[in-house]
């Protein structure tokens, strides 16, 4: 059976997700909260640009329920990565990169959402297997050439199907 | 083509905020909640390490948020170990 979408309830969601995420990933790295803010409108317009590829996919595969948390992250990322609302408090600073504080938010808040609920012991293990830094630093690099929220939402299902199978559920 | 022409029809592209989005508001929210999660974001994976996760200690955390938490203090523990 077709579940309505109340639009609403999800842009606030989302907002939610993207301010409170950011401000925790800026309490635990000096880089970020030292050379870059984020700009609310352009965080606004991204969650916006994620609720019309949320309606386009829908559309596209025919879903009638809510998508699910891999999607979500997929799209999240992907929005992030086309309105880059992180901005740069001074240009010339000596950690001042040219896009990539953008892309390493991004990469965490859709890991973030794949996560959503999983035990943190688990958490902790995926984060100490010895192959997750080169694996992160490899899909950090990839998203500088932003591929599209739905091969995202591949990758983000694929560390789902491993660890986070709880999440492959419709949100 | 002339550069403000350019520019117009991008800023045409641009989305429409809703107008009744009241954007302050959501900011003060997301920060209480992200201001709660951190501070338990360790204790909670102390809970679950020991075998003895306290669920009413997260129950009211947002869930993206909260993990956010939980990956920053594996982030973290990674990091200086």
């Amino acid at each position: 059976m077709k579940t309505e979408i109340n639009w609403e309830e999800l842009r606030h969601k989302r907002l939610e997700t993207l301010f409170g995420c950011w401000d925790v990933i800026k309490g635990a790295n000096k880089d970020l909260a030292s050379n870059v803010l984020l700009s609310k409108r352009l965080a606004a317009e991204a969650v916006e640009h994620y609720l019309e590829e949320y309606r386009a996919l829908i559309g596209r595969y025919r879903i009638e329920d809510k998508i699910q948390r891999h999607r979500i992250a997929g799209l999240m990322t992907a929005s992030i990565l086309a309105k880059k609302p992180l901005l740069l408090i001074d240009p010339d600073a000596d950690g001042a990169r040219v896009s990539r504080h953008n892309e390493y938010f991004a990469l965490w808040l859709g890991l973030a959402i794949c996560a959503e609920g999983a035990d943190p012991g688990l958490v902790a293990s995926v984060r100490r297997n010895p192959m997750w830094s080169p694996w992160f630093s490899d899909f950090l690099y990839s998203l500088l050439r932003p591929p599209s929220g739905e091969a995202l939402s591949v990758t983000f299902g694929a560390l789902s199907l491993l660890y986070f199978c709880d999440n492959l559920a419709a949100e | 083509m002339p550069l403000d022409t350019r520019e117009d029809q991008v800023s045409s592209r641009r989305p429409k905020l809703p107008q009744h989005m009241d954007i302050e508001q959501i900011i003060a929210d997301a920060k209480r909640t992200a201001s709660e999660t951190i501070s338990v974001a360790f204790e909670i994976r102390r809970e679950f390490e020991e075998g003895h996760p306290n669920s009413s200690s997260h129950a009211t955390s947002e869930g993206a948020i909260r993990a956010m938490a939980v990956w920053m203090s594996a982030e973290t523990e990674a990091v200086t170990v």
